[in-house]
């Protein structure tokens, strides 16, 4: 057993290997061997590094990072944890909207968040002109107003990370305290508080992990406030000429300094808390329902209205009006950009074809998700039940494309595979969409493998060794035991890992093959040539063709386990019957029979 | 033993790999070729003296980065020519990025873009043919000729202004609008421009005026507006949404963008400064390791031709804002008529590129 679990972990270890480390750390090399994928090695020295503390605007994006690193992660952690705290506690209406609104705000990609807010909160926006509040646009675009807007992007992270601690249900601690005659205040800060700490800890790393290395939000909400953060700054080292690789090599490697940082922490405070938030169990804590409602409701409601509402219905508004500026009056609303998603063709670089776009988009996120999974599988297989000896290894190799930004991860698979010698095996896999693929599943493995893990948690291992000592190998117990236990979990798993990475822009602006349509690029372009009415028909159009797709996933995939489940128990009862007459009455030829 | 784990272990990864260049590789060729159309019969070529080229070609499409014109250029050129070509849109600064990120393995074998600084800088660095004269040179304008380099590194195609004086007409009149680039930089309000790091036409602006007063004098005009509040918006898109909203009063704004905001009613006019606006050169180049020269070499002739250029200068868009450069074609009448630009030699612009342009990122950050 032991042998074989490090064989398969040796096998998922080299792939993500290849898949994810690979490509980063050939950018990183760029900063000390330039040249080193065009061959031609030359050594140049650690000097480059040390020139972020003389050059301003790298000094500047470093502290930009950082101070909204910080500030983001306390302020979503400060919404995040209060909203789960305040949800597993009690029971009321918009709770389950606030579960299905998070959902949304995970999955949805940063670049179409910031597009709702700059159509909202622009100087041109519908803030200022539709609603005359002008003051909007000073009061967001500067540093703590980006700040707030990221973290109602990103407070998810926390929520799910705080909720899913929640399920360790220790309420007899405070059952205790409140017999002993403790008020209630008493009772959250002197027990619950403390036994959530790790994870309130370990949600804020992952909230400044996610928003120091996004690179969608910043570089969208910069084309209206100048704020050079460490991933824009790379945008910009490469998109100069000469094009330097090796500054920005130098800026991935700040960058992936302070993700370790952070993913220290995240270590430290996982020891003492559970970080697999993504998981398909239900809450086990008992809900009270409270006094009222009301307050919760309406908090919870504005949250949403905030953080959904401002960046989703702007888009909403923009798609239905003829002209932005005019307002949601009758004569100015219009049905046209929707039309127009279907007239357009692939040729007009500026309103690419959105149908072309979904199916390639839909097609690569699809064969991604599946393959994803699989890989997820084993990986979390590997971390739970064997006794792998580099499962750190495969741990960090699993997360850390969650926070090396795309555009990163970009540039690398063009050094790895667009190499000459690959074509003589038939692997130069540039400039083709299996590229693509390869890519968007290393983006989605962190997802794939989180969710999985949640759920392989509540699996007693003795059941696998009993299998084993029954001769069972490797993929038998894989296949027979644990994936029926996980199936839910797995159809989960399957749908975030789809979800996230319809829309992964960073990667396809590198890696799009010449021409191949893809729905991100559809949005971004018709965005960046002012077509406002053309992007966002096709954000709300695509955006609720992903969730349909999901929705209705979900729901076939719960209708086959409850098929599944009564066809199985209907199999056992005929079977019990069967066993019944057999000892009831049957000769033991008959039973052989 | 060890077999088995060899045997699953690189089964594995071959799986995974075979199975994504499975499913994806076969869409690329007839995904892209043929839902542009682009593609046309090969061989079959009509231009003189082509066919006779083609011999050295391999007879494979032939891969066009652009950031203007590529949708319309490439299905012209393939009908009349007969040669196959994709070409691809990129912004200014993404073509670049793909050029060099490629130069391991180039993919593509013509570049039409703006900024001759750029494309002489990867001329020095052995990117691009050279000594090669197109048979149509002699089609050019005497202006256009004084641009082509000594080694034919590239062909000068047309050339724009990567900025115009505009202003927003409900907040300054025509009067009181900057008419040169020296009151434009003593102006007291609010302005703008694009950031020379990211938008292909704000380094052509910015070295044209450094190469006008001379890089310590820009240096200081610029330090001074910067410091009056010069705001920098990465590209001319928002620079323009940013001027119709009022948020800024005059801006450096790229011709196109300002011409498409003049004639669309927005409150936007522009002036053409006396002494010339900031030129932005779109030339053509022909990598040095493409494998089908003579396709290349064809597609710079078709660039030339008259005919040509006077479908793109005659196009319902703001993308026919330009001087064509060569001789018999007419420009758009809506625009200055009398357009004269600032352009520094390529070799000088390639030659201060980055210290311009990291002068420029570091002072902008405060």
């Amino acid at each position: 057993m032991k042998n074989s679990g490090t064989r398969w972990g040796v096998g998922v270890a080299l792939l993500l290997f290849i898949m994810i480390f690979l490509p980063l750390l050939a950018v990183l090399l760029n900063a000390i061997l330039p040249g080193l994928f065009f061959g031609n090695i030359q050594f140049q020295g650690f000097g480059l590094l040390g020139e972020i503390f003389h050059r301003p605007l790298w000094r500047q994006s470093l502290l930009n990072s950082v101070w909204l690193g910080i500030g983001t992660a306390l302020l979503g952690t400060l919404i995040g944890a209060s909203l789960a705290m305040v949800r597993a506690r009690w029971n009321f209406a918009s709770g389950r909207l606030l579960d299905a609104g998070v959902w949304l705000l995970l999955i949805a990609p940063s670049f179409m968040l910031a597009q709702g807010w700059v159509l909202y909160a622009g100087a041109d926006g519908l803030a200022s002109r539709l609603l005359g509040m002008n003051w909007v646009t000073a009061a967001l675009f500067q540093p703590s107003g980006l700040m707030v807007i990221m973290a109602l992007s990103k407070f998810p992270l926390a929520y799910l990370t705080v909720l899913a601690a929640t399920e360790w249900n220790v309420s007899q601690y405070g059952h205790a305290a409140r017999l002993n005659g403790a008020h209630l205040w008493t009772v959250w800060r002197t027990v619950e508080l403390p036994l959530a700490a790790p994870s309130i800890v370990a949600g804020a790393t992952l909230v400044f992990i996610d928003t120091v290395g996004d690179f969608g939000l910043p570089a969208a909400l910069s084309t209206v406030y100048r704020f050079p953060t460490l991933t824009y700054s790379i945008y910009s080292a490469i998109y100069q000429s000469p094009v330097r690789f090796d500054m920005a090599g130098v800026l991935a490697f700040y960058l992936v300094v302070l993700l370790a940082i952070a993913m220290t922490v995240l270590l430290l405070s996982l020891r003492r808390s559970r970080f697999d938030f993504l998981n398909a169990r239900a809450v086990r804590i008992l809900k009270v329902r409270p006094k009222s409602t009301l307050l919760l409701n309406g908090v919870t409601i504005v949250f949403l209205m905030l953080s959904i509402g401002i960046p989703v219905g702007s888009s909403l508004c923009v798609s239905l009006m003829k002209k932005a500026g005019n307002g949601l009056v009758w004569p100015n609303l219009t049905l046209e950009h929707y039309f127009s998603l279907f007239a357009g063709t692939s040729t007009d670089h500026k309103q690419l074809s959105f149908f072309e776009g979904m199916i390639h988009s839909l097609t690569i996120a699809a064969i991604a998700a599946g393959i994803s999974i699989v890989i997820g599988f084993i990986v979390a297989y590997v971390l739970t039940f064997t006794e792998f000896k580099m499962k750190g290894w495969l741990q960090l190799f699993s997360i850390i494309s969650l926070a090396v930004p795309g555009i990163v991860m970009g540039i690398g698979y063009i050094f790895v595979w667009n190499q000459k010698w690959l074509e003589t095996f038939n692997l130069h896999l540039y400039g083709s969409p299996s590229l693509l693929v390869i890519a968007v599943i290393a983006g989605v493995i962190p997802y794939a493998v989180r969710v999985q893990l949640g759920s392989f948690g509540t699996i007693s291992s003795s059941i696998l060794n009993a299998a084993a000592v029954q001769g069972a190998g490797t993929l038998a117990r894989m296949l027979h035991i644990v994936l029926p236990l996980v199936r839910r979990s797995l159809l989960l798993a399957v749908l975030t890992a789809f979800g996230t990475s319809v829309f992964d822009l960073a990667l396809t602006s590198m890696l799009q093959p010449a021409n191949y349509v893809l729905m991100p690029l559809v949005i971004d372009q018709a965005f960046e040539f002012g077509r406002y009415g053309y992007a966002t028909a096709a954000t709300v159009l695509s955006g609720g063709m992903v969730l349909l797709i999901i929705v209705l996933i979900q729901f076939a995939g719960e209708a086959i386990f409850k098929w599944s489940d009564r066809r199985d128990r209907n199999r056992t009862n005929i079977q019990e019957r069967h066993v019944h007459t057999v000892q009831q009455g049957g000769s033991p030829y008959e039973i052989n029979s | 033993m060890n077999n088995i784990w060899r045997k699953r272990l690189s089964g594995m990864s071959l799986l995974l790999v075979l199975v994504t260049a499975g499913c994806g590789g076969g869409t690329i060729t007839t995904g892209s070729g043929s839902s542009n159309g682009e593609t046309a019969a090969p061989a079959s070529s009509t231009t003189e003296g082509s066919s006779s080229l083609s011999q050295e070609d391999t007879g494979e499409t032939i891969y066009l980065y652009g950031n203007d014109f590529v949708d319309i250029v490439a299905p012209e050129f393939a009908k009349q020519t007969g040669y196959k070509i994709e070409a691809v849109h990129y912004g200014g600064g993404e073509a670049l990025a793909k050029i060099e990120a490629e130069q391991g393995n180039p993919q593509w074998d013509v570049v039409m873009m703006d900024g001759h600084g750029s494309i002489r800088s990867l001329t020095d660095r052995g990117f691009l043919m050279t000594d090669w004269t197109p048979d149509n040179i002699g089609n050019l304008t005497e202006y256009g000729s004084s641009l082509v380099p000594e080694d034919h590194a590239y062909t000068p195609i047309s050339i724009h202004a990567s900025a115009v004086i505009a202003y927003n007409t409900n907040r300054l009149t025509k009067e009181q609008a900057p008419k040169t680039w020296d009151e434009f930089f003593e102006y007291k309000g609010t302005a703008g421009q694009a950031d020379p790091a990211v938008a292909a036409p704000a380094y052509p602006l910015v070295s044209a005026l450094f190469y006008k007063w001379g890089i310590d004098q820009g240096e200081q005009k610029y330090g001074q507006m910067m410091g009056n509040g010069l705001r920098v918006y990465p590209k001319n898109g928002p620079l323009g949404s940013a001027l119709v909203s009022g948020e800024i009063d005059i801006a450096a704004l790229q011709e196109s963008n300002a011409y498409d905001l003049k004639l669309s009613g927005e409150p936007v006019d522009l002036v053409w400064p006396k002494e010339g606006a900031p030129g932005s050169l779109r030339v053509a180049a022909i990598s040095k390791h493409t494998k089908n020269p003579a396709a290349a070499k064809a597609f710079v002739e078709f660039m030339l031709e008259p005919e040509t250029q006077q479908m793109l200068a005659s196009l319902d868009s703001s993308d026919s804002f330009f001087t064509p450069l060569v001789e018999g074609v007419e420009a758009r009448k809506e625009r200055e008529t009398n357009a004269n630009f600032i352009l520094p030699p390529a070799e000088w612009a390639a030659e201060h590129e980055v210290q311009i342009k990291t002068w420029f990122a570091d002072q902008n950050v405060n």
